[in-house]
């Protein structure tokens, strides 16, 4: 058995070797700990501000006046109120539903486009291309949108939630980037062994391109999941409103309410600011769940177009 | 007018509709009805309900009636059964609460229908977000039956006389008798329905008797002070006896608010005041807004206003509940909330609300609120589907004491709310269901009514006594003016913001004040003004 030689190889470099990361002194060393505990205090105290006071109950929150940062006696009451009635939680089922299948629709959409606008000389793709720099150009007015969706007879429907927005213009242009950065020998290999775009594309494009789909797809979740406007200006009946919207009548009417124009009263809901703390949380709370599992593509998805090569 | 209703006139009321003041200011050809008609329009006859009779009786003047309990009984406010039978009723209206659940799943909504005799939709839209949909909806041009249509959308008079039918051949005069309960509402309320030379929509009726200056009386009693002075200088006392600066205790939360009180004080201006046909804004009044400004930088300098006053918004109610501050201007209807928001959780807190003084003694003013808050405008339609829609929208005014009424405040027994004795109390479940906005559809005239004590319905009572005494009313109220429509609050804002704050401050001095108010005048005040003189003189031509 030979024994692997190392000689010609450069030796591994540590991390401490690297300027400006040596391990330094322990005054050093504590003055970079205690900074970045500082950073992590700045994330971490108002994300479980947030947090306790969603937890907090009225006497607490009455006597602070505000947000607290323990809740002393917790309690689920905020969230109750929320999910109660069973609107909340049909609107979170909207909300699932409009996100799953709004992003694939529009990475479908994306991508297929993406690719046809990266293979040079297909038909008419720089016109398309043009057509799709113009959109993010000159964007439709509400007046012009509402009018064309109601044209297409889309109003009150769940799919005016999901195609008036399916393609995004900038996704699209990263995609059609990456794709175009792709090797042609890799293509044209396939195409000498018989495949057609179709195949091209699903075999080797898409799995090529996995990191780059994956953030192009975390963006459209992520504004599929926020979006209410649309909700607010398509859907004329709230059964049919999507999460966000519903929250939003939580955060935007409750501060409204000291306007005096509720009717008479008989029982109080939870504070306000124990509502709006915990439809923070709700919100939250999907793409918590989800990002953990993207985040390896993400990170590898931000550098593209960082480095040349 | 109303046969030209093109695509373009829908659509340009719309972009109109969008408060882009711009546009508004823009010619577009559609020709605005003459201001002369309106005085030929008949208000509807005011008949009070007296199937119930009050605990507290109110006054013409405004005082509201009171309840201490609702009847055992209450009275059916449809005997003969379903008055609006026919094809379903599509309403779209704001609300302030969050959204209600759907009608399947809410028996308050529900039992409505099956009480009018269709079925009641309901389009809701959060009130922030209302103008923007209103809007589209008009530019859209497929209405519902009946839309909000708030006193702040631009263009009305053309909009409404292109768009919406003109209640007056159904409700002036004797008309509205045949809607019993809409006939109950004040004609206070009806008059801002008057726009175009008809009668363009159903009111919203509110109290006259505007905000309150409430005050904790648990704390004016726990450090035994008088919470009714007799003037500025009591007035100024009581707020340096309450603060405790350094324990982060005030008098008082909101600058402006304050400023409006002490403008009570010095029998300023509701808005406009009118004299001879000519008006005069509440700021353009010099001797009585330096006098009033002087007193706030009094109150300020003696450490009565809570520093975070000046740049808060939407916290006063949570710091008058906590007790951070002791005084609070606010609606009246906060009077019932504030006792279930912050008495649930401490036993002592009681409020009560005092009314200005002179500033030097004798009787001070109350200036009144709106009577109204927004019509509810029909879509035209042949007369049999108005018939059948007022029908329907009369039921949903039919007034406290009714079973209609306890239907729409309080939902169904066990669902929505249990008796306590003869009244209902709400629970959880309830508050949400009752989140369907019949308050912004039309409504019965507003009563004092607090369902957990009685106390509460006496203090009110005597205070809106106290208050209609010496009420002044906004002579431009239910006058329409296009600039006040379309710029009137923003102008109003940018003055007590800057200028005005900044003088309680220390940092403006008077000279900028009435630079902003000469601005003022420049950039819409002269041109608001004018328009309410005109409709002022034309209503009574």
């Amino acid at each position: 058995m030979s024994t692997v030689s190392t000689a010609g190889r450069r030796p591994a470099r540590s991390y401490s070797a690297i300027p400006g990361q040596s391990g330094g002194s322990p005054l050093w060393r504590t003055a970079k700990s205690l900074v970045l505990l500082v950073c992590v205090a700045l994330v971490a105290i108002p994300f479980l501000a947030v947090l306790s006071t969603s937890l907090a109950d009225a006497a607490q929150i009455n006597e602070t006046g505000g947000f607290v940062l323990w809740p002393s006696h917790p309690t689920l009451d905020s969230y109750r109120a929320l999910l109660g009635g069973g609107l909340v939680s049909r609107a979170m089922l909207v909300s699932v539903g409009i996100t799953v299948v709004g992003t694939l629709i529009s990475l479908a959409a994306s991508i297929t486009l993406a690719y046809g606008l990266s293979r040079p000389g297909s038909y008419g793709h720089k016109p398309i291309l043009m057509l799709l720099v113009l959109s993010l150009l000159f964007v439709p007015g509400v007046i012009p949108s509402y009018l064309l969706v109601k044209q297409l007879g889309l109003i009150n429907s769940y799919w005016s939630l999901i195609l008036p927005t399916a393609v995004n213009a900038f996704n699209v242009i990263v995609l059609r980037s990456f794709f175009a950065a792709l090797p042609g020998e890799l293509t044209d290999a396939a195409r000498i062994d018989g495949a057609g775009e179709w195949r091209i594309l699903t075999r080797i494009v898409m799995p090529l391109s996995k990191a780059a789909i994956a953030v192009i797809g975390l963006f459209y979740a992520v504004s599929y999941w926020n979006a209410f406007f649309n909700a607010l200006i398509y859907i004329n009946q709230s059964a049919k409103w999507p999460l966000q919207l519903i929250l939003q009548t939580y955060v935007v009417n409750n501060s409204a309410i000291g306007q005096g124009q509720t009717a008479d009263p008989g029982a109080a809901l939870p504070p306000t600011v124990a509502l709006q703390a915990a439809i923070l949380i709700l919100s939250v709370v999907p793409i918590v769940i989800v990002y953990p599992f993207l985040q390896r593509h993400l990170t590898k998805g931000v550098m593209i177009g960082a480095v040349k090569g | 007018m109303g046969a030209h209703l093109t695509r373009r006139n829908v659509l340009l009321a719309g972009l109109a509709a969008a408060a882009v003041p711009s546009l508004a200011a823009c010619g577009d050809g559609v020709a605005e009805p003459s201001l002369a008609e309106n005085a030929d329009v008949r208000l509807p006859d005011y008949v009070p309900y007296r199937g119930v009779q009050p605990d507290l009786p109110g006054t013409k003047a405004g005082v509201l009636n009171g309840y201490y309990h609702y009847p055992k009984n209450p009275v059916k406010a449809a005997p003969d059964g379903p008055p609006a039978k026919g094809p379903s009723i599509d309403v779209m209206t704001l609300t302030y609460s969050p959204v209600p659940p759907p009608a399947s799943k809410n028996p308050l909504w529900q039992r409505l229908s099956d009480s009018i005799g269709t079925t009641l939709n309901y389009e809701i839209v959060p009130v922030a977000n209302y103008p923007v949909k209103f809007a589209l909806t008009i530019a859209g041009g497929d209405l519902p039956d009946a839309m909000l249509v708030l006193p702040t959308a631009p263009r009305q008079p053309a909009m409404l006389n292109a768009l919406f039918e003109d209640l007056s051949p159904y409700l002036s005069g004797s008309g509205v008798r045949r809607y019993p309960y809409l006939a109950n509402i004040p004609t206070s309320s009806w008059s801002p329905m008057v726009l175009a030379g008809g009668l363009y929509g159903l009111p919203m009726p509110r109290a006259n008797s505007g905000s309150a200056m409430f005050y904790r009386a648990d704390i004016m009693k726990q450090k035994d002070l008088d919470p009714n002075p007799k003037s500025f200088k009591e007035f100024l006392q009581l707020c340096k006896d309450i603060s405790d600066p350094k324990h982060a205790k005030y008098a008082n939360g909101d600058p402006a608010v304050t400023l409006y009180f002490i403008l009570e004080m010095l029998h300023g201006a509701n808005e406009w005041r009118e004299q001879g046909g000519r008006f005069t804004w509440w700021l353009e009044e010099s001797d009585i807004l330096h006098q009033a400004l002087d007193a706030m930088r009094q109150l300020v300098k003696a450490q009565t206003i809570h520093p975070d006053g000046f740049t808060t918004v939407g916290k006063f109610k949570d710091w008058f509940g906590n007790g951070q501050i002791a005084i609070n201007y606010d609606g009246l209807t906060a009077w019932n909330q504030n006792l279930l928001q912050y008495g649930a959780t401490n036993p002592k807190f009681e409020i009560d609300a005092m009314v200005a003084p002179g500033f030097d003694g004798g009787k001070g003013t109350h200036w009144a609120g709106n009577t109204n808050f927004a019509m509810l405008s029909l879509k035209k339609a042949p007369r049999e589907r108005i018939e059948q829609l007022l029908h329907a929208f009369n039921l949903l005014a039919s007034p406290f004491g009714t079973d209609l009424y306890l239907l729409r405040k309080y939902g169904v027994e066990g669902h929505d709310f249990a008796y306590k004795g003869a009244d209902p109390v709400l629970n959880t479940v309830g508050v949400t269901d009752t989140g369907l906005p019949t308050t912004f559809t039309t409504d019965a005239p507003q009563s004092i009514y607090f369902p957990q004590d009685a106390e509460p319905v006496r203090l009110q009572y005597e205070f809106q006594k106290r208050a209609v005494d010496v009420l002044v009313t906004n002579p431009a109220y239910g006058l329409y003016s296009e600039t006040n429509t379309t710029l009137g609050n923003t102008m109003r804002q940018n003055i007590i913001e800057g200028p005005l704050k900044g003088y309680m401050r220390g940092s403006a001095d008077w000279n900028d004040v009435q630079d902003a108010v000469k601005n003022w005048r420049r950039s819409g005040g002269d041109k608001m003004r004018g328009e309410f003189e005109q409709a002022w003189a034309a209503l009574r031509a």
